[in-house]
C-alpha cells in the first residue's frame, strides 16, 4: 500500500507497498469473480505481489487467472490428505503471475459452506502462504452475501482490511449490497474490514448511475468506479482470460485500473 | 487379520498400523481429561459452554472429583445458534457465572465447544469483552470440541499448553520447572534428585498449592519436559518468558536415560549420578512372572514401544499391545520390534468389538500393564501405570519391576481401581 500514489510509470515504488487486503461481496451473478480477477492483476501491474482467494463452494473464482485451468480446492486437498496440506499444493501461479487459491466446500446441498471457509482460510494461514510467498495485496472473492459466521471470516481481524461491494442498479442487486453494508457496520466496533467502496458493474437498467450514486450515499460511502457494460469482457472470457490481458486497452479495462489504484490510494 | 482391530506386529505399518472405524471406550477412565488437567491451575474456575447432552460428561467428571465449586456450565441452545447471540451467550453466561461466586478466582477457564466452530464465533472479541469486564481475573481459552481431535494441534496437547498459558514472566532464579505432566514425578527420580543435588529450587504444577506458587513457576530459569504431548506448551512457554528448554524424553531403553542423565547434569553441573541396579531387579520380576502372558496399553506411558521393547529383551512373553497409533518418537523401537517381536498382536486399543471378542472369565495368567489392557483382559494381575505415572529414568525400571513383583504376588481389584476416573487428581 503506497501513501503518496503510483509514479509517473504507474507502478508503484517497492518501499511504497504494503500489505493490501480486500474482500469482494455482491450479490450472486453480478460479476464478482470477473472484476476480482481483474482487479488481481491490475494489482500486479502496479508492482505488488497478489494473490485471489475463491471463498465459494464452487471453486471458481480464479478460472479467469489459470486459463480455464480448474484448481483442486483446498478442502478437497484437506480431505484427501488431511491437515497440514503442502502450500504448493493449496495455490497455483496464475495469469501475469498471481497466485490463485480456492477454498472450495461441500457438495450443493450438503455441509456447511462457511464452516468450509473457515477451515480453508485456516489452512492457508498454517501454511503461512502470505508470508512464504511475500504477499502484498489479496483479494478475496466472497460468495454472494455476510449469510453467516463463516461468511464473515474474510472481513475479520487478520484478513481483509476493506470490503468492496460489488452492484448494478438492477433492485436485487443494491439490496444484496445493502444488507453487506449493513453486516460491515454490524461489525464496525469490532475492528474487522471497512467498507472501502462500490463498483458499479453496469447492466443498463434505465437511471443506474443515479440509483447507485444515492445507494452509495445512503450506505455513507462512495463509488470506487462504474465499469459499463460491456462486449469485450465477454470476449475475454470466451478465450478464458481477463478483459485487462486480452484488451487492455478497452474502456472497461481503463476503468479497473483506474478502481485498482483508487483501491491501492484509500489506505 | 481385520485390519480394523489387530495385527502382527511384524506386519503392522508406521505411524498408523489399523484402518479408520468405529471407536469405542472401554470404561478404564484412570487417564485425566481436560476437566481434571484444567483444575492444575491453583484458585482456578471452569466454565463449559456447550449444547446441554455434550456436557453431561464432564459434569460427572467435576462431580466425581469433589470439585462442583470450581466448575460451571453455559447451555448452548436452539436459538442461540439462528439469532446471531451465540457470542453474546457466551459472554453474559460467563459474566452471570463469575457474579454468582462467592469470590472472584484467579483464574476462569473458559472452554468453548464444537459449535462455536460451526458457527465461526469470534473467540477474541468474547474475551477482550470479558477480560475488560474483569480485569483482575486472567482468562484463558480451553477447547471442548471432539470434532476437531485429528486435525491439527490434539486438545491433549492444546490443553498440557493452556495449564501454562496464564504463567506469567517473573523475576528469574536459577529455579527448575518441570513441565507438562499431571502427576508430580516422583520425589526419588533422577530429575528431582539431580535438581536437589544442584541446589536449585524445583517446581512443578501438580505441586502448586496456590496461585502464587503457580506463578512461581515462570521464575526458574531452566525449563525440563519428557512427555512429546507437552512440547508445544513447553516451547510457547519458554519463548515467551525466557529460559533454556530441555526435552528428557520418558523412556524404558537404558542408552537413552543415560544420555538423558548426562545432558541433565551438563546443564545443571552436577556430578551424573550412578546408574542403579535396574537390570538384576528387572531379572527378578521376569523370573517371577514366568508362566504369565503380557499385555501393555498405551495409556501406561508415553512410550510404549520402548516399555514393549525392554519386556521382550528381558524374556517376559509380551503377547499383546494395545494402542490406536504408534507415537512419531517410537520409530526406532518399532522397527527393533517388528524384527524381534513379529508374533506380538498389535491391537486396536479403540475397537468397539473387543469386549465382545476376549472371554468374560477372570484370565488367571495374565499379567496387564495399564488400565485399557487390565479391562480388555479380564485380569486381577495388573500394573496401574498411568501416563508413567511420575516415573522417569531408571527409577522407572525399579518401579517397573517393583509394580510387576507385586502385580504377580497379589491381585488386584481391578473393576474398583480402572472405575476412578482421573487417578490420582486431586481438588
Amino acid at each position: 500500500m503506497t501513501n503518496s500514489g503510483p509514479s509517473d510509470t504507474g507502478r508503484f515504488p517497492p518501499e511504497e507497498i504494503i500489505m493490501h487486503r480486500i474482500a469482494m461481496y455482491g450479490k450472486g451473478g453480478i460479476g464478482k469473480s470477473t472484476i476480482a480477477s481483474n482487479l488481481s492483476i491490475a494489482f500486479h501491474r502496479l508492482g505488488a505481489q497478489v494473490m485471489q482467494v475463491g471463498c465459494d463452494p464452487k471453486a471458481d473464482s480464479t478460472y479467469l487467472l489459470t486459463g480455464g485451468k480448474e484448481l483442486t480446492p483446498i478442502l478437497s486437498l484437506v480431505r484427501d490428505k488431511g491437515p497440514g496440506v503442502p502450500l504448493s499444493l493449496m495455490v497455483t501461479k496464475g495469469e501475469e503471475g498471481v497466485w490463485c487459491a480456492e477454498a472450495g466446500g461441500p457438495p450443493p446441498g450438503m455441509g456447511c459452506a462457511g464452516r468450509g471457509i473457515v477451515a480453508a482460510l485456516q489452512e492457508l494461514d498454517k501454511a503461512d502462504a502470505y508470508g512464504k510467498l511475500s504477499i502484498d495485496a489479496v483479494v478475496y472473492d466472497v460468495l454472494g452475501d455476510v449469510v453467516c459466521g463463516g461468511f464473515s471470516m474474510p472481513i475479520r481481524d487478520g484478513y481483509a482490511d476493506s470490503v468492496v461491494i460489488v452492484t448494478s442498479g438492477e433492485r436485487m442487486a443494491m439490496h444484496a449490497a445493502k444488507n453487506i453494508a449493513e453486516a460491515v457496520d454490524h461489525f464496525k466496533d469490532r475492528g474487522y474490514a471497512r467498507l472501502a467502496g462500490i463498483i458499479v458493474n453496469k447492466r443498463n437498467v434505465p437511471d443506474e448511475e443515479r440509483k447507485t450514486e444515492e445507494l452509495a450515499k445512503s450506505l455513507g460511502t462512495v463509488i470506487l468506479g462504474v465499469l459499463p457494460f460491456s462486449r469485450d469482457v465477454q470476449v475475454a472470457e470466451e478465450k478464458h482470460l481477463p478483459v485487462l490481458s486480452d484488451n487492455p486497452s478497452s474502456p472497461v479495462s481503463v476503468e479497473l485500473m483506474a478502481i485498482a489504484r483508487r483501491l491501492y490510494g484509500q489506505a | 487379520m481385520d485390519k480394523h482391530k489387530e495385527v502382527m506386529m511384524g506386519e503392522c505399518s508406521f505411524p498408523s498400523p489399523f484402518l479408520e472405524s468405529l471407536e469405542y471406550t472401554p470404561p478404564a477412565r484412570g487417564m485425566w481429561n481436560i476437566v481434571h488437567i484444567g483444575m492444575l491451575i491453583p484458585e482456578s474456575h471452569q466454565v463449559f459452554i456447550c449444547a446441554g447432552g455434550c456436557l453431561r460428561g464432564v459434569v460427572l467428571t467435576a462431580a466425581e472429583m469433589g470439585a462442583e465449586d470450581r466448575f460451571s456450565t453455559v447451555s448452548v441452545e436452539e436459538p442461540e445458534t439462528i439469532d446471531g447471540s451465540i457470542e453474546e451467550n457466551l459472554v453474559n453466561g460467563v459474566i452471570d457465572v463469575v457474579d454468582r461466586l462467592p469470590k472472584k478466582p484467579k483464574a476462569l477457564l473458559i472452554y468453548s465447544s464444537c459449535i462455536h466452530e460451526f458457527l465461526n464465533v469470534d473467540l477474541d472479541r468474547c474475551y477482550t469483552l470479558l477480560r475488560k469486564k474483569y480485569p483482575v481475573v486472567a482468562f484463558t481459552d480451553c477447547y471442548m470440541t471432539p470434532i476437531m481431535r485429528k486435525s491439527g494441534i490434539t486438545p491433549d496437547e492444546k490443553m498440557r499448553m493452556q495449564l501454562y498459558s496464564l504463567v506469567e514472566k517473573g523475576e528469574k532464579d536459577d529455579g527448575v520447572t518441570f513441565l507438562g505432566d499431571v502427576l508430580p514425578l516422583s520425589r526419588t527420580c533422577g530429575i528431582v534428585r539431580e535438581v536437589a543435588k544442584s541446589g536449585r529450587t524445583y517446581r512443578e504444577i501438580p505441586l502448586t498449592k496456590n496461585w502464587d506458587e503457580y506463578q512461581e513457576l515462570g521464575r526458574s530459569s531452566v525449563f525440563l519436559y519428557a512427555n512429546p504431548a507437552a512440547r508445544k506448551g513447553a516451547e510457547e512457554l519458554a519463548k515467551r518468558i525466557g529460559g533454556n528448554l530441555l526435552y528428557l524424553p520418558y523412556s524404558f531403553d537404558p542408552a537413552t536415560i543415560r544420555e538423558n542423565g548426562r545432558k541433565l547434569s551438563t546443564l545443571l553441573s552436577v556430578k551424573e549420578e550412578d546408574e542403579r541396579e535396574w537390570e538384576a531387579k528387572i531379572a527378578d520380576a521376569s523370573h517371577l512372572a514366568k508362566g504369565f502372558s503380557v499385555a501393555i496399553d498405551y495409556t501406561a506411558t508415553a512410550r510404549p514401544l520402548s516399555l514393549a521393547r525392554l519386556l521382550l529383551s528381558h524374556g517376559f512373553a509380551l503377547k499383546r499391545i494395545y494402542l490406536d497409533a504408534f507415537g512419531g518418537e517410537e520409530k526406532e523401537d518399532y522397527e527393533w520390534l517388528k524384527e524381534h517381536g513379529k508374533g506380538i498382536e498389535v491391537i486396536k486399543a479403540s475397537n468397539p468389538s473387543l469386549p465382545f471378542d476376549r472371554s468374560r472369565e477372570e484370565q488367571e495368567n495374565v499379567l496387564a500393564i495399564g488400565q485399557k489392557c487390565a479391562y480388555y483382559e479380564h485380569t486381577s494381575h495388573f500394573v496401574n501405570l498411568i501416563a508413567d505415572s511420575g516415573h522417569w529414568g531408571f527409577e522407572a525400571l525399579d518401579n517397573l519391576a517393583a509394580e510387576i513383583v507385586s502385580a504377580v504376588r497379589e491381585k488386584k481389584d481391578t473393576e474398583s481401581i480402572v472405575s476412578v476416573k482421573g487417578w490420582g487428581c486431586k481438588v
